[in-house]
């Protein structure tokens, strides 16, 4: 009786020592505002060696930048229905440049970009270079594209301006 | 004894009041770690950061939150630590904070896991992750999550899912049914390989076996990787089988050729090249390179085939390869033979490798049918002395739902996650474990990515049948009598469309006659110019006569018209001015059509809309240029009725003005 007795309260102090560890790991990460690299770099793996592995795009791509959704669709649509004009770069020497004066915005100009907001982006490629006062070669988009599909545009042709080159 | 059993019951007691405390602490633990739990540690901090902000957002109540997903049979509680889903004014903070980009879909209607995978229920980082023992679905890396996409919408082009798109466009590009099975996918049409012994140099065989990309980097042949000795093996075999389709013959080539001195050979060498230049051959042929890429490359060719099957082949392509989609010419003999020996002068250089010599092997046939049938050249050649071959790889069907534990690494040390697998396999399919039967199809990062996506999309999920999307029907629209045989015969539908049926390299003709004028068709087959300068392939000049024409043209004027298109549209004056300003001023159409060579050159030129176009398909097709070629950049400007009808009067006005 005493033996049995000796035996389970060990056994509930093993059992309640390893939960007050946890319970403690989680309050001293109670008021992180961000998700701690270590936790998200052993979560990578299941089961396999740690060192030595890599992502497999980094293995056989080493220039992989990782899209958003929304750049990667706004990217679809750049090369589908503007790039003939503004360059599959955004550079502003597309196909089609040739024939038009003025040339079109080149959107790695950075000193031009960041003079302006993504509303006025948005608003330019909507109603067209003559709906904001600037050449009116540039065409209207609101009939043809998506409400969303300008939005990711947007996104993409901000990613463009930010560019190296 | 009364002591004894005093003592006996206070031990007892004691006992039993440090066991209850102890208990009381044991049982104390459960609301304890509730009570320091991860996520509250997250809605606080998110409370904290909502007041700093100079907008006003709405706090979140402390608990333990989740979407409810009925008709998916899905719980998700992401939404406990991410609370800021749905804030606009989050956008620009960390995870697990911030705002989610914007989508098509509510985020209320169909949860989180449906797109995202992981563990739906968890309250923890680490578990929802669902990289944790027995959970089969860990969350999607976000440059493969159109996956998901995939497992609703079956169509072939799905909207605001691009990389999904690409893939499945690249999926039925690269044949992938022709080995795997696969459900939506066509086969492509492969060459058969029946009298390949009489058409090959043995040479060009053995050297394109071992390396397809040689000699046409644009192949859809992918490469098998096969050993010296194992191509040598499959050109002996392959040489073997010399009988046409039907036992078709080879016509001997016509004495010209052979008896013309040195200048008479190359006058005909000289109207070869013209003839081969008119009848635009690059259409659809490159040459080193430069063309089209509806069919192979022409540049080595003379070293490829004999002069004789060419000759036969051009005069009758569908005598050699039923179901091709090279076209008859209509050349007479004298034309023909300029044209062969030209290309046999012109198209020779090839440096190719020698055979090695090896001791003849007597077993070389039933050793070449063994590869043949190890890598499955019959899944896409056909070749007819061989059974219909069975798809004898992997089943895609519901590669999706492939689980970790399935997949053989081997020795490589790539992270190891289901999409990797099948991104890796893709760009070398060699790599976890050798001597594997899938070729190499050279495929390019992005579009090994963009497989990959389509590919994750199978799976047997369970999605209520009204969600999900199907592809369109096929179109089995099949013309008939005169008409229906010069389409066979000129393979129309390699390039057009006709209601439905077809592939789309150049236009839909199913309104051909409600857009063109009579006199425009006509003149066009005799002398198919160029009318758009960014298209590689372009309409061949088949040489037809006039009363095929004629056939063609009735048939167009009877059945590829709508009675909806047609408008009266008056011309006057006042009309044409207003056109006028409105295609230079407002709309500025200039950016992308030429009028008197001045202008964009993105469209064709409008200088002769008149004399092609009616009136009638130009004022719809102006209101709303997607409803005719949904793929068109020309934007839709929300045309009034009058302000179409005055750019029309002022297009159709253009001729007149000289």
């Amino acid at each position: 009786m005493k033996l049995l007795l000796i035996v389970l309260i060990c056994s509930l102090f093993i059992c309640c020592t390893k939960k007050k560890e946890q319970v403690g790991e989680q309050k001293t990460k109670k008021d992180t505002t961000e998700i701690s690299d270590v936790k998200k770099d052993s979560l990578k793996t299941t089961g396999t060696k740690k060192e030595n592995l890599k992502p497999a795009d980094t293995q056989i791509d080493s220039s992989f930048i990782k899209l958003t959704y929304e750049q990667i669709q706004g990217k679809y649509v750049f090369l589908k229905y503007c790039s003939v004009c503004h360059g599959e770069q955004g550079k502003g020497n597309g196909f089609n440049a040739f024939n038009l004066n003025p040339k079109p915005r080149n959107f790695t100009d950075s000193s031009y970009m960041s003079k302006i907001n993504d509303s006025q982006l948005i608003d330019v490629i909507s109603k067209g270079g003559r709906g904001v006062n600037k050449s009116q070669l540039m065409p209207p988009w609101k009939g043809t594209l998506r409400n969303d599909d300008i939005q990711y545009v947007v996104k993409y042709v901000r990613l463009l301006s930010e560019q190296k080159h | 004894m009364e002591s004894i059993e005093v003592k006996i019951m206070s031990k007892n007691r004691t006992y039993f009041a440090v066991l209850s405390v102890i208990f009381l602490f044991v049982l104390a633990f459960s609301p304890m770690k509730d009570f320091f739990s991860e996520w509250k540690g997250y809605q606080h901090n998110f409370n904290k950061i909502g007041k700093d902000l100079p907008q006003k957002i709405s706090t979140v109540d402390i608990g333990i939150k989740q979407i409810w997903v009925r008709k998916l049979d899905k719980v998700d509680r992401c939404i406990t630590c991410h609370s800021g889903l749905k804030e606009n004014a989050m956008m620009n903070q960390k995870e697990p904070y911030n705002t989610h980009p914007h989508i098509y879909h509510d985020l209320e209607e169909y949860g989180c896991t449906i797109c995202h995978e992981g563990q739906g229920p968890a309250t923890t980082y680490e578990e929802s992750t669902g990289r944790v023992k027995y959970w089969d679905k860990p969350m999607l890396p976000s440059e493969y999550m159109e996956a998901s996409c995939g497992k609703c919408h079956k169509e072939e082009k799905v909207p605001l899912a691009a990389v999904l798109t690409q893939g499945r466009k690249l999926i039925e590009q690269s044949n992938c049914v022709g080995c795997h099975k696969l459900p939506g996918y066509e086969k492509q049409w492969v060459p058969k390989l029946d009298g390949i012994g009489s058409k090959v140099d043995k040479t060009w065989l053995y050297n394109w076996l071992k390396d397809p990309q040689k000699y046409f980097p644009k192949t859809k042949m992918p490469n098998f990787q096969l050993t010296d000795e194992e191509a040598k093996t499959l050109t002996d075999f392959l040489m073997t089988f010399k009988t046409f389709p039907s036992n078709a013959e080879l016509e001997t080539l016509p004495k010209i050729l052979a008896e013309e001195t040195k200048t008479g050979q190359e006058k005909i060498v000289e109207l070869g090249s013209t003839k081969f230049r008119e009848a635009r051959c690059i259409s659809c042929h490159s040459i080193n390179g430069k063309g089209g890429y509806a069919a192979n490359d022409l540049g080595k060719v003379a070293s490829k085939i004999s002069a004789e099957w060419l000759y036969n082949y051009i005069k009758n392509p569908k005598k050699f390869q039923p179901d091709v989609v090279m076209p008859r010419y209509r050349l007479n003999e004298e034309t023909l033979t300029a044209i062969v020996a030209y290309m046999e002068s012109e198209f020779a250089e090839n440096d190719m490798q020698k055979i090695p010599s090896v001791q003849y092997d007597p077993d070389f046939y039933k050793k070449g049918m063994a590869l043949f049938e190890k890598y499955n050249c019959g899944g896409c050649h056909e070749l007819n002395i061989l059974k219909k071959q069975e798809e004898n790889a992997p089943d895609l069907t519901f590669i999706g739902n492939k689980r970790l534990y399935e997949i053989e690494f081997g020795k490589s040390n790539i992270e190891q996650t289901v999409p990797n697998y099948i991104y890796s396999k893709l760009k070398d399919p060699h790599i976890f474990l050798q001597n594997m039967k899938m070729p190499n199809f050279s495929f390019s990062n992005e579009e090994a990515r963009a497989i990959t996506v389509a590919l994750l999309g199978n799976t047997d999920e369970k999605i209520p049948e009204d969600l999900k999307i199907y592809p369109k029907q096929v179109s089995y629209y099949s013309p008939q009598g005169e008409f229906g045989k010069l389409v066979n015969d000129l393979a129309c539908f390699g390039c057009h469309t006709m209601f439905g049926r077809g592939r789309l390299i150049a236009t839909d003709l199913s309104l051909e006659a409600s857009k063109t004028r009579r006199e425009w068709i006509e003149g066009y087959f005799k002398v198919p110019y160029s009318l758009r300068p960014i298209l590689t392939e372009r309409m061949p000049n088949l040489f037809l006569s006039d009363a095929e024409i004629k056939v063609i043209v009735d048939y167009m004027e009877k059945v590829f018209i709508a009675d909806s298109i047609e408008r009266d549209i008056t011309i006057d004056d006042a009309k044409i001015e207003k056109g006028k300003g409105l295609y230079f001023e407002k709309y500025s159409c200039q950016s992308c059509h030429q009028i008197g060579m001045k202008g964009g050159y993105v469209g064709p030129p409008l200088d002769k809309t008149s004399t092609r176009l009616k009136p009638g398909w130009i004022f719809y097709w102006l209101k709303n240029p997607q409803s005719f070629v949904p793929e068109t950049i020309e934007p839709n400007n929300d045309l009034s009725d009058e302000d179409a009808e005055a750019i029309t009067a002022f297009l159709l006005s253009l001729m007149q003005e000289k």
